[in-house]
């Protein structure tokens, strides 16, 4: 195809530090705003996992000027919908409303990044903790492999390592909380130097750049905002780490994690091609393979979660088929990944690759949510919002020798297996 | 930090714009089938949705789970291409080809470059015309459905939606059971009787392609007419069935209604479910029903969400509405709330699903629905493949696409007393209740509550 049109970013800061970076965009009536704090779970102190989300649920609990649970119902009120996710690296708060409600949505944004602690009290806190704490039970502990993000990133990263434990934290943490600790996070981290607000949508640039000036410009700056985290990593994995899990599952299921390059690594793109051709929808390698030619899976995934430092890990997964032979399913997941990294791709696979790249990079500009999101991320990571106009080239670029090289990380030295098996099981195994 | 330099002042829309949804031009083959073309500049992604008329609807107990069955190896490869062949040959086109069975059709769909659109339109009539259903696979798709069956009676929130609609709907509808099958019937697919099926889903009724993308009408038209898909052929629909006869099992009694408590030992959360007949698509009161269910359990600050999540801190969250198909989808309330706080919250939840009759929505409430449903309906339809499934989903309720141009005014003029209607009907209906939880810790509770409970074991018989 032809390559299509850059998406039109413009960038400005306010005094304050305030990063805002507009695209006008009038295929739809509408307008997303997009604002992605640089703090998540690596930032938090141990004893206070579960904190950087648990403040995102706070952050829907009224301001000086929004009263509680008023901001949700508010957006919805003019015909919006909007969200928020915490994440290892960051938190992201979004909305998209008619185009006519944008300033509304800017307005309520500053109000909370104003004047959030007016409105905290402890009710808030206690009720928010409450919430959290059954959306831990209902969106892990009580969902069948429902923990095993959580013990595949334990097992990845050593015991302090800021990747350590999850964004959801744990319930003694979570109860462990007091009001302080989450004035004290929200003064540290929700500083307006501290933030990309993106807006994309039928809008007036220069509106907007007035409208942010007049609802964030009154807000300071934290001039002591700390350093994130170190992050690197002392040692390689050295070696596999390997960990049954017992747990209320009715097949077992194979989950696996590899240390990978960091998102800003030039071999990412390459590695998200392998996986692509090793696991992306049914005529992938280990489809092929594990579920439909030898069917011993019921499916088969393989994925890369991109981290700033230290490393990302690409996770994997597959549900044995009933009456199949598990380690028959090991081996054959590793011996196609393996395969690869030893013969690299075909020229069919990356042809294929490629033509669906290119969907994907459609998929993305039909999206104005997506687009706003996709460069909020690229400007906090990687200081670097223009990379999402560079994206389809720098994909299209990888080459058959550059997947089979990001290939070699799938190597016995660097991963955790983890095997989640039925409770039942085990007695039948000790028989 | 004060709210100093902050303005309390909100700000008011700026200047509305205007929204339609893309106009459909349609076009009737010499063998009936019927061609609707949605263009979307700046959409170079393009949807194409080819709809089989006769879906699930049509089952009986015994052949539950054939038209899903169907569906998936519907992919398995067709005259010219082996299921290999097939996948590799929709990803050069940039294409994932899928085939998706509903309650009224099976579709057929893929997404790709609006250039590419003929490469894949073989294809599509291909699978749909001849598909090869391979004894091999016939098998597997057998096996991993049995095998999904399983894995969904360890969820418990998939377990509480099954067994819901099991005690809404009578052993004959078709609603009764989940969209792919029993255990039993599934076990009971033959490849003679997916063949069967086959030949049924390209006998009941229009075949439908829809079309939607940065596309121009007529020359898509022409596209289609000579590709192979202009084969298909228009018949007489197949006989409807009661595919949503309400369940005439006991119920309890207004003062002990009947609770059917699964027992998941150990659980830390019970998923809650409350369920009713709902109304049909086609039912005048669509677009009152919709908004019945915004304020009731849709939006966050829905009367379910407010009080169970933010006043109480029983769950992560609380929804409930109605799923529209042609004849009457449930009504289902849903949530999961810890352990401890099982009955309350079954009281507090069937409490505000009373609460719509003696207290009708106020302006408010009616307001922020409307503003809603309203505001996030362009929101829906940003690409072209949500725009090709709204066409084709209300193609097969034997809607006109022309229904989406009216949503926006439909929903404004939507009154306080049709909304009232929606809730006055519902309580007429019969009420079942599931709740899946640790019966040790959930059913005394439950007992005391004054529920009728009726506890039956775990799913593998324990």
């Amino acid at each position: 195809m032809s390559d299509p049109l850059p998406i039109p970013l413009k960038e400005s800061r306010l005094a304050n530090g305030l990063r805002l970076i507009t695209v006008v965009d009038r295929t739809a009536p509408i307008a997303t705003v997009n604002l992605w704090y640089h703090v998540g779970s690596k930032d938090e102190r141990p004893g206070r996992t579960g904190f950087a989300h648990l403040f995102e649920h706070l952050m829907f609990q009224g301001s000086a000027n929004v009263s509680k649970a008023e901001h949700l119902s508010l957006i919805e009120s003019v015909g919006g919908s909007a969200n928020a996710t915490t994440w290892l690296d960051r938190t992201n708060y979004f909305a998209t409303v008619p185009a006519e409600w944008v300033e509304l949505i800017l307005w309520m944004e500053a109000d909370r990044l104003g004047t959030l602690l007016a409105a905290l009290d402890q009710a808030n806190l206690d009720n928010q903790r409450d919430v959290v704490k059954n959306e831990k039970r209902s969106s892990y502990d009580n969902q069948p492999y429902g923990t095993a993000y959580l013990e595949l990133l334990a097992l990845a990263y050593p015991k302090g390592h800021p990747y350590h434990h999850p964004t959801i934290g744990s319930m003694e943490d979570l109860d462990a909380a007091s009001l302080q600790d989450v004035r004290d996070f929200f003064a540290t981290w929700y500083a307006p130097n501290n933030v990309v607000l993106t807006v994309v949508g039928d809008i007036d640039e220069a509106e907007i750049a007035a409208a942010v000036e007049r609802h964030f410009g009154g807000i300071a700056a934290n001039s002591e905002l700390p350093e994130h985290p170190d992050l690197a990593l002392s040692a390689p994995l050295g070696g596999e780490i390997r960990k049954t899990v017992k747990d209320k599952v009715p097949d077992p299921r194979l989950h696996l994690a590899f240390r990978a390059p960091v998102l800003a690594s030039p071999d990412l793109p390459a590695l998200e091609i392998a996986c692509q051709i090793l696991a992306g929808g049914r005529g992938s390698r280990l489809t092929r393979r594990l579920v439909r030619q030898e069917q011993v899976a019921q499916d088969a995934g393989l994925s890369v979660l991109p981290f700033v430092g230290g490393a990302s890990l690409v996770v994997g997964s597959a549900t044995l088929r009933p009456g199949a032979n598990a380690a028959k399913l090991e081996s054959l997941f590793f011996e196609e990944l393996a395969g690869l990294a030893a013969k690299g791709p075909t020229p069919n696979e990356m042809e294929r690759a490629r033509a669906l790249i290119e969907s994907e990079e459609m998929s993305l500009r039909s999206d104005p949510e997506s687009i706003a999101d996709q460069i909020g991320m690229y400007a906090t990571l990687l200081n670097d919002p223009g990379r999402i106009n560079r994206d389809l080239a720098i994909y299209q670029a990888v080459d058959a020798a550059a997947v089979q090289r990001a290939a070699a990380l799938f190597s016995a030295e660097n991963r955790v297996v983890l095997w989640y098996e039925p409770i039942e099981q085990a007695v039948g195994e000790t028989a | 930090m004060s709210g100093d330099g902050m303005s309390a002042q909100r700000p008011g829309p700026g200047s509305p714009r205007e929204y339609r949804f893309p106009r459909s031009v349609e076009h009737l083959t010499a063998n009936g089938l019927r061609i609707i073309v949605l263009p979307m500049p700046a959409r170079p992604l393009a949807s194409v949705q080819l709809l089989l008329p006769g879906g699930a609807a049509l089952e009986t107990a015994s052949n539950s789970g054939l038209t899903a069955a169907l569906a998936r190896l519907l992919t398995e490869g067709g005259e010219r291409h082996d299921a290999d062949q097939l996948v590799e040959a929709s990803e050069l086109l940039g294409a994932k080809i899928g085939a998706e069975a509903g309650w009224e059709s099976v579709v057929i769909g893929a997404s790709l470059p609006a250039s590419r659109l003929a490469g894949i339109l073989d294809l599509v009539a291909e699978i749909a015309l001849a598909p090869r259903v391979p004894d091999r696979e016939v098998d597997r798709v057998k096996a991993l459905r049995l095998a999904a069956i399983e894995q969904s009676q360890a969820s418990p929130r998939a377990r509480a939606s099954e067994a819901l609609i099991t005690e809404i709907y009578g052993a004959s509808a078709a609603y009764s059971r989940p969209m792919g099958g029993t255990r039993e019937s599934v076990a009971a697919i033959s490849r003679d009787a997916l063949m069967e099926r086959h030949a049924l889903l390209l006998g009941a009724g229009v075949p439908t392609v829809v079309i939607a993308g940065e596309l121009e009408a007529a020359e898509v038209i022409r596209t289609v007419e000579s590709s192979p898909l202009a084969q298909l052929r228009a018949s007489a629909p197949a006989a409807p069935t009661a595919a949503d006869a309400p369940s005439d099992g006991g119920a309890g009694t207004a003062a002990a209604p009947r609770l059917l408590l699964l027992d998941r030992p150990g659980s830390v959360q019970s998923e809650l479910r409350i369920g009713k007949v709902g109304r049909s698509r086609l039912d005048p009161l669509f677009y009152a029903a919709l908004i019945h269910s915004e304020v009731l359990g849709g939006l966050f600050g829905s009367r379910l969400n407010r009080v169970l999540r933010e006043e109480k801190g029983y769950t992560y969250g609380a929804a409930a509405g109605f799923e529209f198909r042609r004849g009457r989808g449930p009504f289902t309330a849903r949530t999961a709330v810890e352990s401890s706080v099982t009955a309350p919250a079954l009281v507090e939840a069937r409490a505000q699903i009373a609460s719509m009759t003696p207290q009708p929505p106020s302006d408010d409430e009616l307001n922020a629905a409307r503003q809603y449903l309203r505001g996030t309906f362009p929101l829906r339809f940003g690409s072209a493949s949500p725009v090709a499934g709204a066409v084709a989903g209300l193609v097969a309720v034997g809607l006109e696409p022309s229904e989406l141009d009216r949503f926006q005014s439909a929903i404004d003029s939507v009154s306080g007393a049709e909304v009232a209607r929606v809730a006055a009907a519902l309580d007429a209906e019969t009420e079942r209740i599931v709740v899946v939880g640790d019966a040790a810790t959930v059913a005394a509770p439950l007992r005391d509550a004054g529920f009728a409970v009726e506890v039956h074991g775990d799913a593998r018989g324990a």
